[in-house]
């Protein structure tokens, strides 16, 4: 893993800025709606050839299902721009919503017994 | 093909997401406390947040709204067994930052108010806004090395929180410590939606 992964992007830069807008081909808005918790991970079809970062995107959901703030952070982009770069890999079918088992709804009891269970179970 | 596009059935399998709030002033401890009990790295991520205008005497459905791109500390849980990832997101609570919880709060489980009893004022506003946006919430009293030990019932005289608020010290570097906070902030959120929950059945 990159060394400075993790570590705060920097835009105010010339660099960044024209970096950012051919990484997006000057889009600014994903063709589909996603937030920071929206989690996807790679599909069971060959993804075909992927340029830099879409790659690097696929190759890291791999094996787990990671959210766009996880994304952005790893991939050192603003999340904005890595949500447009998960809509691409999602609308060419390379990536699919991690369609969870339940609803993850924040005031659905069932769901706040499970997180409580969970967090009690955590061995740290 | 990792093994979960397989098993439908299985929880761990199909992973959910939720977020949980860590808020308070600047030096408290957000970014200590996310990497306590993160299982990865703590990252940050660099979000862009609607800043709705606060202009008082706007007409409805007119708000002006600008973007701003704010840093984040990133951490995360995975409830393996229970199919969920929990997505801790350590927030800045200044009132200049208010922007952003709009975007932050929706679909959260609550929030983490972290306080440090020698600036308790810093807390504030964003109890305030937890309470105007009925988002879950408790407070942490982080333990300093030197910070004045408090009575809990003397900080929530301090912010003026109702008894059901709970108010636990921490000491934001132990997992451990953390873990009893974030138990502390899910037995509060389920307790809250039992009592709102319409008893239909």
């Amino acid at each position: 893993m990159d060394p400075d992964a993790g570590r705060a992007w920097n835009e105010d830069s010339e660099i960044g800025r024209l970096r950012l807008y051919s990484l997006t081909g000057g889009r600014t808005a994903p063709t589909q709606p996603l937030d920071l918790a929206s989690l996807v991970h790679a599909s069971a079809a060959h993804p075909g050839p992927l340029d830099g970062e879409h790659r690097q995107i696929h190759s890291l959901v791999r094996t787990e299902a990671r959210s766009i703030a996880e994304l952005a952070g790893l991939l050192r982009q603003p999340a904005t721009v890595v949500k447009i770069l998960v809509a691409d890999l999602l609308d060419s079918g390379a990536l699919v919503h991690a369609t969870p088992y339940f609803d993850a709804d924040p005031t659905n009891v069932e769901i706040l017994e499970r997180v409580l269970a969970g967090l009690r179970e955590l061995a740290l | 093909m990792p093994a979960y596009v397989n098993s439908p059935s299985d929880p761990a399998s199909r992973p959910g997401a939720m977020k949980i709030l860590v808020v308070g002033g600047y030096g408290v401890g957000k970014t200590t406390l996310v990497g306590a009990i993160s299982e990865i790295e703590p990252l940050t991520t660099e979000a862009d947040v609607t800043e709705a205008s606060t202009d008082q005497d706007r007409t409805a459905g007119t708000e002006a709204k600008a973007t701003t791109t704010v840093a984040l500390d990133f951490g995360r849980i995975t409830l393996l067994r229970h199919g969920l990832q929990l997505l801790l997101f350590g927030a800045p609570g200044q009132p200049r930052f208010w922007f952003m919880w709009d975007d932050l709060a929706t679909g959260a489980l609550g929030a983490v108010v972290m306080a440090d009893t020698r600036r308790l004022a810093d807390c504030f506003p964003i109890v305030e806004y937890c309470e105007r946006l009925r988002l879950p919430f408790v407070v942490a009293v982080n333990e300093f090395d030197g910070s004045f030990p408090y009575l809990a019932e003397e900080v929530r005289d301090a912010l003026a929180l109702t008894e059901r608020v709970p108010i636990r010290t921490c000491d934001a570097r132990e997992p451990a410590s953390v873990q009893a906070v974030l138990i502390t902030l899910a037995e509060h959120a389920l307790a809250l939606h039992r009592a709102q929950r319409p008893l239909t059945h």
